[in-house]
């Protein structure tokens, strides 16, 4: 028996070495992209302030040109969809691809020149919008001058993925390495032919809102939503130590959200001036996907049961897991959302971008946060600084992000029914929903600052400031010792604490 | 844990020895790092992450299939019954016809109030809804922007006023130079007829004439009913109502004040000013 | 699955189905949409945007109005409400509101580039708004939407009228507004308490005949506090000596443009419900 103890000791001191090789290779590019995703999310929070208070005081920075709404509107998204969004995803397909393919990280300079390229484009297409280059098409408002770099960042990092891929190690192939290739392989094609048949050789009419939302709708669900999938599906079992609940329920939800999310993007046009049968299989699309939204619920759920209170202590499994609620909760609401009477209450209204932020705040971002807060330290051998700063960032966000969608979602529902009734003058839907655009704003300032507090955790981390990794993690409070062995009968030989966090 | 690992045999003084190199490979590379670790507390740092995630095998529970297969029965349902064929042309869903709220328009007739108190009610809202952004809530207008007022307007209570001639203001619109209270107006005014009906149109004028200081039709039944308007509307037949074809008040002007269309209702006297 | 190629194979075709289905199926049904030509009518429809009113849709797209305002009339089945005192449920709020005449449908956009339909109407559709508001109005708007709508959240477009000094005759182009709009243009500005005390000593008989001449002798007395308010309330919408706000061509073209609206207008034959 102290044989055969010692060879599992072996094989995992062999794994460890492997990841700790593997991590060291990661290190300056995974961080690279890191780094600019997250100040991208700093100027993405401000400028959605200024957006957001525009909208009860209108007098707010009025009399530029380059602050007015419809430009710091265009540049908010540029910056949290394609600059903190995208980067971070980037950074999450690098380091989980490298650590399941159980390789190092080869082309480091590809990869940088992907980041230089990809946060170029961001600049400008943020600099661009507020200077009067906008394009006022929904999330390809970027100017046309920034599309290349756009293109040529996501397919060095696609090429990258595929490259590794074929280089693995590791046979077995796991749920988050399908979620990975798969968004890397559709985002470059989405961006293509959404720009190419917009932009460069425009579609007449009503195609190219049609196509646009196609775009749009892929966008979040062909792209930021298999990668965040992906990172749960990676975190819950890692930092819990137990195996995904089921592995047809994987393959089911994978395969589904491929076939059906892609037909989804109709709905943001129910009741526009389409064709019936397009508003039709949008809405079919839409509904079925409950489908894979229950296979990855209930995946995670059963994974996550009898280990709940884990949640006391790892910040990135809580982080991670509201994330993964958030999801389920959204996606609902979406399919919802879709069908004839909902849409006919919530289109055009604020309540639309309540559900919006709920997806990629409440749910990717959430993820993304608790990804960071897993894989830092891992990569730069520092442990976060202040457990204070992470329990800040976490309560900021949750009721940050629980605000805003409660204020708007009521306030957008009304909003939709008064709208719905010529009997309301305008006026008395716009002073109706002020407050609840006001209390928006209020939670967007709590969100900013569980980023500023996250920014400040991040320097400090990379900064070299932080304690070393061995002194433990930094939980959110201690765990009652030992909370379990590596194996049976090995209380000394690994010793405590072993918190597996 | 040195103890333990005295007795063993060679293998394990392999991986001590690796251990011992991966160890110094991390110190050595940590170079600004103040606290000097224990071996123990720098293994447990490699050791306590678990191996990386694997799958489990439990089957998919019958009642989500069922639910999954149920979703996809319906999916096909309505995707067959709302797609008019693909049709490019078709712009609603067919099953629209079948919604009862859709009925519940469709065939039923319209109110026809013939009280003042019915059709102001109605003409207050829609006054607010429509024309008080130009007219005002208080029916002043707007002199700088070319909008009269419709407090103390001869076009409205005045020797000015007619049914017939209101009708067609609202109906048609009104172009060009207006004279209001002694002032002269050149604003455009649009046209209601394709968007409002006869008896909201009715409801309107009701409305104007007794708001404010207005009161035309104190004490009395409505001089202006759906009736009048209808009746506006045959007596004019293809005149457009889409705002192509607005009146001018020389055209508004060669109606006679005792003017009324055929079928509207006899009643009328020549309104006074309140 | 641990084969890359089963992967890739799947993840290709699933793609496809939806980029068939949802941007080539509907590109070959909907490119080639002709113009509609009445037997009555002169001009085909729609027509392509000309000159100022091209440039103006330029305008709009730069400053993203597109995210406040819709440019897609529902159907008439589309916006149910519970009609007063009828007590019936009625259909069709986006005409019965009176944005525009029909339901918009695809042709109306075929000379649309970029196809500003938008979706949040924080502010109204502005499919038809071409009918419905003249370009007096749009310029007062578009310069400080308070000065028509108290109540507006929209942004003041100050930055596309410039105010200059009047030079002989004011223009005929200049805002019709009181100084409480152009003294800061974009804000609206009243003097506080002690400014309007120094105004008063400088120039309060000036104010005073003016008051007289354009309103008629006071109902309130003017030389106590709330009179002098109400006297303030006057002032402000004279127009103030000496300055004038004028439309650069942005504005103009942005109200050529917004003048040209009206998408749901012309009756065409698959618009009918």
């Amino acid at each position: 028996m102290a044989v055969s103890v010692l060879a599992r000791d072996e094989l995992r001191w062999q794994a460890a070495q492997e990841r700790v090789t593997i991590d060291r290779s990661c290190r300056g590019p995974v961080l690279a992209f890191c780094a600019t995703a997250l100040f991208w999310l700093l100027v993405g929070s401000f400028l959605a302030l200024v957006a957001s208070t525009k909208l009860h005081s209108p007098y707010f920075l009025t009399g530029s040109p380059t602050w007015t709404f419809g430009r710091v509107r265009m540049a908010h998204l540029q910056a949290v969809a394609l600059g903190w969004s995208s980067l971070a995803a980037m950074a999450a397909c690098l380091w989980l691809m490298c650590r399941l393919a159980r390789v190092e990280l080869v082309y480091p300079r590809m990869l940088y020149l992907a980041c230089t390229l990809w946060n170029l484009a961001t600049a400008l297409a943020v600099i661009g919008i507020l200077l009067g280059d906008g394009t006022s098409v929904e999330w390809l408002d970027a100017p046309t001058y920034s599309h290349p770099f756009f293109v040529a960042g996501v397919g060095l990092v696609t090429a990258w993925v595929v490259a590794t891929f074929r280089r693995r190690r590791e046979q077995h192939v796991y749920v988050t390495q399908w979620y990975i290739l798969a968004a890397v392989f559709w985002f470059p094609w989405l961006y293509t032919v959404a720009t190419l048949m917009i932009f460069w050789t425009p579609a007449t009419g009503v195609i190219q809102p049609i196509v646009n939302w196609w775009f749009n709708h892929n966008f979040l669900g062909l792209w930021l939503t298999p990668i965040g999938v992906g990172i749960a599906y990676y975190i819950i079992p890692k930092i819990l130590g137990r195996p995904i609940h089921s592995y047809y329920l994987s393959i089911t939800g994978f395969w589904t959200l491929a076939l059906f999310y892609s037909w989804a993007g109709m709905h943001h046009l129910i009741g526009g001036p389409i064709p019936a049968w397009l508003a039709t299989a949008s809405t079919v699309g839409s509904m079925m996907m409950f489908i894979p939204v229950i296979a990855v619920a209930i995946n995670h759920h059963m994974t996550m049961i009898g280990h709940f209170h884990r949640l006391k202590y790892s910040p990135a499994l809580r982080f991670t897991v509201f994330g993964a609620i958030a999801y389920t909760a959204v996606s609902f609401q979406g399919s919802i959302e879709s069908l004839k009477d909902f849409s006919e209450v919530a289109h055009f209204t604020h309540y639309t971008v309540g559900h919006a932020h709920l997806g990629v705040y409440g749910f990717l971002a959430m993820i993304l946060f608790g990804l960071y807060y897993y894989m830092i330290p891992r990569l730069t051998g520092r442990e976060w600084y202040s457990s204070k700063l992470i329990r800040l960032h976490f309560w900021c966000s949750a009721i940050g992000i629980t605000l805003y969608f409660t204020a708007l979602s009521i306030g957008g529902w009304w909003q939709g029914r008064m709208l719905n009734n010529p009997n309301v003058p305008f006026a008395n839907i716009v002073m109706y929903v002020q407050p609840y655009l006001a209390l928006r704003t209020v939670a967007g300032i709590l969100m900013t600052i569980g980023h500023i507090a996250f920014a400040t955790l991040f320097v400090i981390n990379i900064a070299g400031w932080g304690r070393h990794r061995s002194s433990g993690p930094t939980l959110f409070s201690q765990p009652p010792l030992p909370l379990s062995s590596p194996w049976p009968g090995a209380t000394n030989i690994i010793g405590t604490p072993s918190t597996h966090l | 844990m040195n103890n333990h690992h005295d007795d063993q045999d060679d293998n394990v003084n392999t991986s001590r020895d690796s251990k011992r190199s991966l160890l110094l490979e991390i110190n050595s590379s940590e170079a600004a790092d103040d606290e000097r670790d224990t071996i123990q507390r720098m293994l447990d740092v490699l050791a306590r992450e678990h191996a990386e995630p694997r799958d489990g095998f439990e089957p998919v529970p019958f009642g989500v299939a069922a639910i999954f297969g149920a979703l996809l029965a319906w999916g096909g349902y309505y995707l067959g019954t709302n797609s008019a064929d693909f049709r490019p042309d078709v712009y609603d869903r067919s099953d629209l016809q079948q919604i009862s709220v859709a009925q519940n328009t469709i065939g039923l007739p319209d109110p026809d109030p013939q009280t003042v108190a019915e059709l102001m009610k109605i003409g207050e809202q829609k006054y607010a809804a429509i024309c008080a952004s130009c007219h005002q809530p208080n029916g002043q207008g707007n002199p700088a922007q070319g909008i009269p007022p419709l407090d103390g307007s001869e076009w409205v209570v005045g020797d000015q006023a007619s049914p017939a001639r209101l009708a067609r203001i609202l109906l048609y619109g009104l172009t060009g130079s207006i004279t209001v209270k002694g002032r002269v107006y050149n604003g455009q005014m649009p046209a209601q007829g394709n968007v409002l009906k006869d008896y909201e149109i009715a409801s309107v004028i009701t409305y104007i004439r007794n708001s404010w200081s207005n009161s035309a039709d104190k004490n009395r039944p409505p001089a202006i009913t759906a009736t009048t308007i209808k009746a506006a509307r045959a007596a004019n037949g293809s005149r457009k109502t889409n705002g192509t074809q607005p009146y001018t008040v020389s055209e508004l002007l060669q109606i006679p004040i005792d003017y009324v269309d055929a079928g509207d209702k006899q009643n009328i006297e020549t309104p006074k000013k309140s | 699955m641990d084969r890359g190629m089963i992967l890739f194979v799947g993840v290709l075709l699933t793609f496809t189905s939806s980029w068939l289905g949802l941007v080539l199926f509907p590109f070959w049904q909907l490119q080639n949409q002709p113009t509609f030509q009445a037997e009555s009518e002169d001009e085909p429809y729609p027509r392509p945007l000309q000159g100022l009113a091209w440039i103006g849709m330029k305008v709009y797209q730069k400053n993203g109005c597109m995210y406040c305002h819709s440019q897609q009339i529902r159907s008439e089945r589309f916006g149910n409400w519970w009609e007063e005192p009828t007590g019936i449920m009625r259909t069709g709020s986006d005409i019965r509101r009176g944005w525009g005449y029909r339901r918009n449908v695809s042709r109306d956009y075929i000379y649309d580039n970029p196809t500003m339909l938008g979706t949040m109407r924080t502010g109204p559709d502005l499919a038809n708004i071409g009918n419905r508001y003249s370009s007096a109005w749009q310029h007062i708007h578009t310069y400080n939407p308070r000065a028509i709508n108290s109540w507006s959240i929209m942004p003041s477009f100050a930055y596309l009228y410039r105010k200059e000094r009047v030079v002989g005759a004011r223009s005929e182009k200049a805002l019709p507004l009181g100084r409480e709009w152009t003294v800061r243009p974009g804000y609206r500005w009243r003097p506080n308490p002690q400014e309007w005390l120094t105004i008063l000593q400088h120039h309060g008989d000036q104010i005073k005949e003016r008051f007289l001449l354009e309103v008629g002798p006071p109902t309130f007395d003017w030389n106590q506090p709330d009179g002098q308010n109400l006297l303030l309330d006057y002032w402000l919408t004279t127009p103030e000596e000496g300055w004038q706000i004028l439309p650069t061509d942005e504005a103009e073209a942005l109200v050529a443009y917004l003048l040209s609206l009206r998408k749901a207008e012309y009756p065409l034959p698959e618009a009918k419900e």
